[in-house]
């Protein structure tokens, strides 16, 4: 065979040089192939990173508040129901005609937290608006509605809330000016109740919109239990013990007693206790539950402001909480330029101080849970409209705010301002309540103070913690510990 | 009725482009020629009613009559494009042709979507783009010719014309990117990605050593660079990846990618230490969360635009297209999956993949090292270019604002993206001709031997019973395709019509692959070898100018000549 082109230049060709002969060519083309392979599985990643991102981690992107694209979708999809953890239906849309009318079925009663959808959106539907515009009812179903023109049936939110208990406190509000009140179960985080007044009914938003919406004197827009800063009173003791624990030691607590005569003067600034009371000599554990002002302040004036600081900070001042509808926190603010009028203040939670109705509840909880503050969350899950799961949301551990030994010392104070202090109206329940109350001076004029309350119950086994705020209940007596109890009645029975 | 238009024209849209795409994948399979003929026919009938149906749909959305008019400049840009390129070059790949005239169909939905307006010059500027690539195959010999000789004016130019936009050129968001000539803006790097794969193919093709690795390497490099400081990332990344897959491919040697890899690594990590610019893209990458409003919009509203919209779309002017920061350059990608859906997306994805993977396989078949470095080159710079743009929006790898050929608005990018486009063509009817003219060649060769075997038969000097039953050629010379075909070409057929052969059934295998390298047959097919092995003849006894003419034929040196 060889002899058939033995007159050929091939072979020459080939031997004379390698490097541009027909060999070199294979050897191109053979890496030619290689890149193609490259180029096959760079396209098939890309293909396989958009299918994977289409339909699994785009869920994450679609349900951020920031996409705004989500609301497109309402031309397609009817705006799913927000219901309560025990089926009951809070607010849901009924088309009439081409129009689609959401329906709030308790008014004003979860009026903030639920929030609105229109003029801007707040609370749930705010926050949650990508799943209630998402539907995730089957595709043919999807499909034959597309077809017949039919919206596809939104998502169903499933809150936390207890309706029994989010009834009970807001009646229970209703008898007073303003204020807040918030339930939620220690072990796990999960809101029962959340509660603000003045409320308004939002079936009627679109006619009253302007109105409340410049109203700036009842605020009925805002959600005093997480947005609302009040200063925390009394209730602050808590923390003014723990630093006071943490940094002084047991030691020196066990052997120091105050002698209250009604006020304490440290230069030349005079505070006196509630109502001018003497207390006699106090210890801890008496100054706690009496509330005892003149005990507290020279404790505080002994606190180093920045470990005090450090303390405060670990019960979520200063700091944003992770909370879905609002990550306000209140603040502390001392520190070592601070004047000695300002320590004074701070110690029994009044001057900068200020407190969100949210993070009192929380600082109870951590007590309640052994130090441990777990994520607050208003949502549990996602269903689809036939109430199949689409996504759940778990408990999680937000922080760590003191350690074990830390919360029963502070647990046993706050069950002895039930006992022997100034709640002792929760001691006719059958089970143990702890407990703080406090009252904020609002203005200079006698007795126009805020109430306000947090605890928990059973002491010894927590299942529920309540923190009330009670503006201008300063006048009627157990304002604040009266809806508390009303609340643990409901709940614990 | 209307209402009806609006609600499911976005299906139909999707399933428009998924005829297309799956005509795209018979094409591929099919060998026949009249069935590729066919298939390249209904995918002309899909991109046309896709382009209809898309701008039906806008004129029944914005009741605008500019509309009306960008379709009829369109439809006749369209197909004054198709019919010019297939009359003046009947062998030229319709395959490549109608998946650049899809891309374009799409390009004009997307733009008159996002902002109708404007769309007006950039179409006039397709226009010129797409005459100007009818004229340049004509030039293609003489461009090769002036490169070969003068490379390091190719290569010197190149690296000039970045380093002018380092020096006048003005700032677009963040990046210095373009020149102003006489109003125009002019994006240098565009035209580069073709002057660059031209300089490598003239250093590269004859000569692979080390030395002349290290220099064109040494040019490469100064572009990567003068780039990076022109801070256009994409542009530099395109650069330098396309470059080390161009190196192995030119000296199949993988330690030259390997050790490339290993430096851009490097590069890129004191990069990221040393350009703030850098580590912005690779923050925003990493966690676009911690500016949503800021730094990581632009991703952002990407992703929640591609998510929300799902596989089918939220339909054209149902979106928020317009909302995504450079929606019609760089982020076209998003806006199209936002309004025209997944499905789409993906499909538009696989037509650029087969742009890619034939420009690769035509590159295969190439006979000369030149233009099989040049062609490889640029299909190389389509397919990382494509990958950065899509990987980018979809924040698969950094975003780092690269155009996506031939979809994206910007004067340069389609003008670049026409002339890419072109010398792909003109390598490919040049490989064309090549084939027809070995067959030819090769017929000519078979005819000999069946005549002389003819002969001797006749004369008695072979035995009957040798001769084989069929002709010498049907059984001899299986003709088949190892490599990819790139489309039909109506001179291939009017050839072998005339010449009696029925082309579609006339199979030639080749052992070791495309490239029609007759000698490889007679070695290895057993009629011939028994036939050469009678004893009472030999080779000898066939014309000896006959056996030389095919040989120079077919043993293709470099230069084809």
């Amino acid at each position: 065979m060889a002899k058939l082109f033995s007159k050929s230049e091939k072979n020459r060709d080939r031997d004379v040089n390698e490097n541009t002969g027909r060999a070199r060519r294979k050897r191109m083309n053979r890496d030619i192939f290689v890149v193609t392979i490259i180029f096959v599985c760079l396209f098939l990643g890309i293909a396989a990173y958009y299918i994977a991102y289409v339909n699994v981690w785009s869920q994450d992107y679609i349900t951020s508040s920031y996409n705004n694209r989500q609301d497109l979708m309402s031309e397609y999809v009817l705006r799913g129901d927000i219901i309560a953890r025990d089926g009951t239906v809070l607010a849901t849309t009924i088309l009439d005609g081409e129009n689609q009318k959401r329906v709030y079925n308790y008014g004003g009663m979860y009026a903030q937290v639920l929030g609105y959808a229109s003029h801007g959106k707040a609370g749930i539907e705010r926050y949650y608006n990508n799943y209630l515009l998402s539907s995730h009812i089957g595709i043919a179903e999807q499909i034959i509605n597309t077809f017949k023109n039919d919206l596809n049936a939104g998502d169903t939110v499933v809150t936390t809330l207890d309706p029994t208990l989010q009834e009970i406190a807001y009646t229970a509000l209703k008898q007073y000016e303003a204020g807040a009140v918030v339930a939620l179960d220690p072990n796990t985080g999960e809101i029962l109740c959340m509660v603000s007044w003045p409320s308004y009914d939002t079936n009627t938003i679109d006619d009253i919109w302007e109105e409340i919406n410049s109203d700036s004197e009842s605020s009925v827009l805002v959600n005093r239990a997480t947005s609302g800063y009040y200063m925390p009173g009394s209730t602050f003791k808590i923390c003014t013990a723990l630093a006071a624990y943490r940094q002084l030691g047991t030691a020196f607590l066990d052997n120091y007693y105050y002698d209250c005569e009604g006020a304490i003067q440290i230069d030349d600034y005079v505070v006196s206790c509630d109502s001018g009371a003497a207390h006699g000599t106090v210890g801890l554990r008496g100054a706690f539950a009496q509330s005892c002002n003149g005990y507290f302040i020279s404790l505080g004036v002994k606190i180093d402001p920045d470990s005090w600081t450090e303390t405060a900070e670990d019960l979520l001042f200063n700091t944003t909480i992770d909370f879905d509808l609002s990550d306000a926190s209140g603040s502390f603010s001392l520190d070592s330029d601070s004047t000695t009028w300002e320590a004074m203040l701070t110690s029994i939670g009044h001057g900068e101080t200020l407190v969100t109705p949210l993070q009192n509840a929380l600082i109870a909880a951590a007590v309640a849970n052994d130090g441990v503050i777990m994520r607050p969350y208003i949502v549990s899950k996602i269903t689809n409209a036939y109430g199949n799961k689409v996504k759940s949301f778990e408990n999680e551990v937000m922080s760590d705010a003191m350690t074990q030994e830390e919360a029963d010392m502070l647990t046993e104070l706050m069950i002895a301002v039930v006992n022997e202090g100034t709640a002792t109206n929760l001691q006719s329940l059958s089970y143990q309540v702890a407990g703080k109350t406090g009252t904020a001076q609002r203005s200079s004029e006698e007795g126009d103070s805020n109430k306000l309350f947090t605890g928990f119950a059973p002491a010894d086994n927590p299942q529920i913690v309540v923190s009330v705020v009670v503006e201008g209940g300063g006048n009627i007596s157990s304002s604040a510990t009266g809806i508390a109890k009303q609340i643990f009645e409901a709940y614990l029975g | 009725m209307i209402n009806l238009l609006l609600v499911y024209s976005k299906y139909i849209l999707v399933l428009f482009i998924l005829c297309y795409s799956l005509f795209t994948l018979s094409y591929l399979r099919t060998k026949s020629h009249t069935a590729r003929d066919r298939v390249a026919g209904s995918q002309r009938f899909f991109l046309f009613a896709l382009h209809f149906l898309g701008y039906l749909v806008l004129l029944a959305r914005t009741e605008n009559l500019t509309i009306i008019y960008l379709y009829i400049a369109e439809v006749a840009f369209l197909a004054i494009f198709q019919i010019l390129w297939r009359l003046i070059y009947p062998r030229s790949s319709a395959l490549v042709t109608n998946n650049i005239c899809m891309l374009l169909a799409i390009n004009f939905i997307i733009q008159a979507r996002l902002d109708a307006d404007s769309f007006k010059r950039q179409l006039i500027m397709i226009a010129v783009a797409g005459i100007v690539s009818l004229v340049l195959p004509a030039f293609m010999r003489t461009f090769r010719n002036i490169t070969e000789r003068l490379k390091w004016l190719v290569g010197g130019l190149s690296v000039l014309s970045l380093a002018a936009v380092t020096v006048f050129g003005g700032t677009e968001y963040g990046a210095k990117l373009s020149l102003s000539a006489i109003g125009i803006p002019l994006q240098p790097a565009e035209f580069v990605k073709i002057t660059i794969c031209f300089f490598i193919a003239a250093m590269l093709a004859r000569d692979s050593s080390f030395k002349q690795v290290a220099k064109t390497t040494a040019v490469t490099a100064i572009c990567v660079l003068i780039l990076v400081l022109n801070k256009d990332l994409g542009g530099a990344l395109i650069f330098f990846i396309s470059y080390i897959l161009i190196i192995y491919i030119s000296t199949q040697k993988a330690f030259y990618t390997l050790a490339g890899a290993g430096l851009g690594a490097l590069a890129a990590a004191a990069a990221y230490k040393f350009f703030s610019h850098v580590r912005a893209r690779v923050q925003v990458w990493r966690n676009p969360w911690e500016d949503p409003t800021g730094t990581g919009y632009q991703v952002l509203q990407a992703l929640f635009a591609i998510g929300t919209a799902g596989w089918f779309g939220m339909g054209l002017y149902s979106g928020a297209a317009e909302t995504i920061p450079l929606a019609s350059s760089d982020f076209v990608f998003a806006a199209l999956a936002e309004e025209l859906g997944g499905v789409f997306a993906l499909c538009l994805i696989l037509i650029c993949f087969e742009n890619t993977v034939q420009i690769l396989w035509l590159s295969s078949s190439l006979r000369s090292s030149f233009d099989k470095i040049l062609v490889s080159g640029i299909g190389i710079f389509y397919g990382i270019q494509v990958f950065i743009n899509v990987g980018g929006v979809l924040k698969m790898i950094p975003s780092t604002g690269v155009t996506l050929p031939f979809v994206s608005s910007g004067g340069s990018s389609v003008f670049a993206s026409f002339l890419a486009f072109a010398v792909i063509q003109s390598c490919f009817i040049r490989s064309e001709e090549i084939m027809i003219y070995d067959q030819a060649m090769a017929q000519d060769l078979e005819d000999k031997i069946s005549g002389f075997y003819r002969e001797n038969s006749a004369a008695g000097k072979l035995k009957r019973e040798d001769e084989p039953a069929q002709p010498v050629r049907k059984n001899n010379v299986s003709y088949r395709r190892r490599g990819w075909n790139l489309g039909s070409a109506p001179g291939k057929r009017r050839w072998s019509t005339a010449r009696g052969i029925d082309y579609d059934s006339f199979k030639f295998e080749t052992k070791r692959g495309y490239g029609y390298e007759y000698e490889d047959q007679y070695d290895t097919s057993e009629e011939v070898t028994k036939f050469s092995r009678r004893g009472d003849v030999s080779a000898d006894d066939v014309p000896d100018e006959e056996v030389t003419r095919f040989h120079r034929r077919s043993s293709g040196r470099d230069g084809e000549e």
